[in-house]
């Protein structure tokens, strides 16, 4: 009946505060399923990037807050998602000495951004609205509970409500920040190259395909060219004739009124201009006629006669409209496979050795962007943080936290945290009151790689120590692993070894593993807009 | 996870045939919604620049960058391809509409096609483009 109450609780919770986030996708469609030949080209270049190249914000805390209870976490960091994260910590791993205090915990936390542009119904990716309010991504709210087992031995659980805010006082990993100008200038000039580079190759490969004699024979392109002119192409010519006539309509209303009025050097000038262009739309007129009557003569040619690859630049209108035609009929999710099909193995690996040949750009755009991400990623923060957590019976804890986060080198990140704890005891002398210090080290295992959605593996090293009034010194390290299970969630476990516990004086070690969820993230993961 | 890429009414043309000589052009649209916008629109033949977030006719409502093509002094090539480029570190999503306005003053979408992707992601949307 409780476990039933505990997960109503989370669900509510949850769509509270994702339904502004996310309500803007209700309508969008699925994600493109099939292969068409857009996304075969960049899926190629991709493979090819990455066959070159061997080889997210990692302090951006989703879990649930240290003065939870059931946290994986030793450190506070110092900044927020984006917009909503959710910790989820399911269950203790393992046989502590002490196994009656082991419980669940959920915590959400919210930037006052996200809570500000769905209150002024904004899109908060919109870029100017997210630039121009940075300042309240600055302040985060964290609302949870930690799911506690009495310690009279019964299997009786209190639930303690956890709250907290956070404010990021100095934040240098910023993009937007001048001093990133060069790094970001660095991957314009780069993504300008590679899209020059990837129309090339685009044009390139798609000529291979429009003149391969397999895909002309699988798609029987004589039949359906001359298919193509009986309809296609004449309501191609059909439409221009209508157009011109229009343009024709309105030049000559545009003449009459010129004679009409008052003559002007202006309206003489005027009148002239329009003379011509009628001129000129005439002749056009004529030519639109000369090729419908065409159609049939074009009809009857020899179909060899058609599509000279050492002549495109001359090819008639009939011939650049099929080329158009075909690589939207056949170059589509539909088609496409069939196209591959037809080209066979060996075709496609002389594409792969095309694309290899020009990949210098999409490397230097890898590797520039890599590059500006953990060049930003390096930068300081540092941030203020209250915690509480409050019972109905029993003690309520409160904390001030200052926390700060540094970039030591590549891949490794340096958390530090410094407290004042209180605990407001309901027995007359028995509050305590105490520090704490505490500092972890981040290792990011698994390269950050841009051909992949989740975040890196990553693997922390952290040790605490606290000193509580009218208690002998607790000191804690522990170790953790985050595994990324899908972009926007992390299944995140860790070991702790604490000295003793802050009520049994006996060594506690213990396991916990659970979710975090990052909403910004899982959004775009899933495809919401 | 790749680039998301979603189609919205199966506006996905691979090519264009463009009536320049009765005026007919294109206009593209692309909006993002991020930090900072990265995009670029490319011609392969000439590398020029058709569009980017520098280049531009208007931005309308911020974040949504429009563009004619052609423009007087700045004709479009035969058999050339135009090739939007997305760089998704600063940006995790962008909308791309092409809009072929015809010699009749019909309207067809030629592509209509949302991107989402993640730091470090690019993509590339390319248009063939002949014209007459």
């Amino acid at each position: 009946m409780k476990t039933k109450r505990v997960l109503t609780v989370q669900a509510v919770l949850f769509f509270i505060l994702t339904v502004p986030v996310l309500s803007k996708a209700q309508n969008s469609p699925s994600p493109q399923q099939g292969q068409d030949f857009t996304l075969w080209l960049n899926e190629k270049v991709k493979t090819a990037v990455s066959a070159r190249i061997n080889q997210k914000g990692n302090t951006n805390q989703t879990e649930t807050p240290t003065m939870s209870g059931n946290t994986s976490s030793l450190v506070d960091q110092s900044s927020a998602s984006d917009l909503i994260g959710v910790g989820l910590n399911l269950a203790g791993l393992s046989g502590a000495t002490n196994d009656k205090m082991e419980a669940n915990s959920v915590a959400v936390t919210a930037t006052a951004y996200t809570l500000y542009s769905a209150f002024k119904g904004a899109d908060p990716l919109r870029p100017d609205f997210y630039n121009s309010h940075e300042k309240w991504r600055r302040l985060s709210f964290t609302l949870g509970y930690d799911k506690e087992k009495a310690t009279d031995g019964t299997d009786t659980t209190n639930r303690a409500t956890l709250a907290g805010a956070k404010i990021l006082l100095i934040n240098k990993r910023d993009a937007t920040r001048h001093v990133n100008d060069d790094k970001i200038k660095t991957i314009t000039d780069f993504l300008g190259k590679a899209a020059t580079d990837f129309g090339r190759i685009s044009k390139d490969i798609q000529h291979q395909i429009f003149e391969d004699a397999s895909v002309r024979q699988t798609f029987s392109m004589e039949s359906d060219f001359r298919t193509f002119l009986e309809t296609e192409y004449k309501e191609f010519i059909d439409r221009r004739i209508i157009g011109i006539g229009k343009q024709i309509q309105k030049l000559e209303d545009e003449r009459a009124a010129l004679q009409g009025a008052p003559q002007t050097s202006e309206t003489v000038a005027k009148l002239e201009e329009t003379n011509g262009q009628l001129v000129v739309k005439r002749r056009n007129l004529d030519a639109a006629k000369t090729l419908k009557d065409e159609i049939p003569d074009l009809k009857g040619k020899p179909f060899n006669q058609f599509f000279d690859p050492e002549k495109r630049k001359d090819w008639t209108e009939a011939e650049k409209g099929y080329e158009v035609h075909f690589y939207n009929t056949y170059l589509g999710v539909t088609n496409f496979p069939k196209v591959l099909e037809a080209l066979g193995e060996q075709k496609v690996q002389a594409f792969n050795r095309l694309i290899e040949e020009q990949i210098d750009s999409f490397v230097g755009l890898n590797k520039a962007s890599q590059e500006a991400i953990e060049l930003i990623r390096k930068a300081p923060q540092f941030s203020v943080s209250f915690q509480s957590k409050t019972r109905k019976m029993g003690v309520n804890e409160y904390m001030g936290e200052a926390i700060f986060d540094y970039g030591i080198m590549n891949r490794l990140n340096l958390t530090l945290n410094g407290a004042f704890e209180y605990k407001d005891s309901q027995i007359i002398g028995g509050d305590t009151r105490g520090a704490r210090v505490a500092g972890q080290l981040q290792f990011q295992i698994t390269p950050e790689k841009a051909l992949v959605g989740r975040n890196p593996i990553l693997f922390d090293v952290g040790t605490e120590a606290k000193w509580m009034s009218g208690m002998d010194a607790t000191y804690k390290a522990q170790v953790k692993i985050k595994i990324p299970v899908m972009d926007g969630i992390d299944f995140p476990i860790s070991f702790t070894f604490a000295n003793k516990t802050e009520l049994i004086n006996e060594m506690d070690v213990r396991g916990q593993f659970g979710f975090t969820f990052d909403l910004a993230r899982l959004g775009k993961a899933l495809g919401f807009k | 996870m790749p680039v998301q890429r979603t189609v919205h009414a199966d506006a996905d043309a691979n090519a264009v045939l463009l009536d320049v000589t009765n005026d007919e052009f294109l206009v593209y649209k692309v909006t993002a919604r991020g930090a900072m916008a990265q995009f670029t629109i490319k011609d392969s033949n000439t590398g020029a620049t058709v569009m980017s977030p520098q280049k531009f006719d208007t931005e309308d409502p911020p974040g949504t960058f429009k563009r004619k093509c052609p423009q007087p002094g700045d004709p479009i090539q035969d058999d050339t391809t135009h090739t939007l480029g997305l760089e998704f570190t600063l940006t995790p999503q962008y909308s791309y509409i092409v809009e072929h306005h015809r010699v009749d003053d019909s309207v067809v979408v030629l592509k209509n096609i949302d991107y989402t992707g993640i730091p470090g992601d690019s993509f590339f949307e390319p248009l063939a483009i002949r014209t007459v």
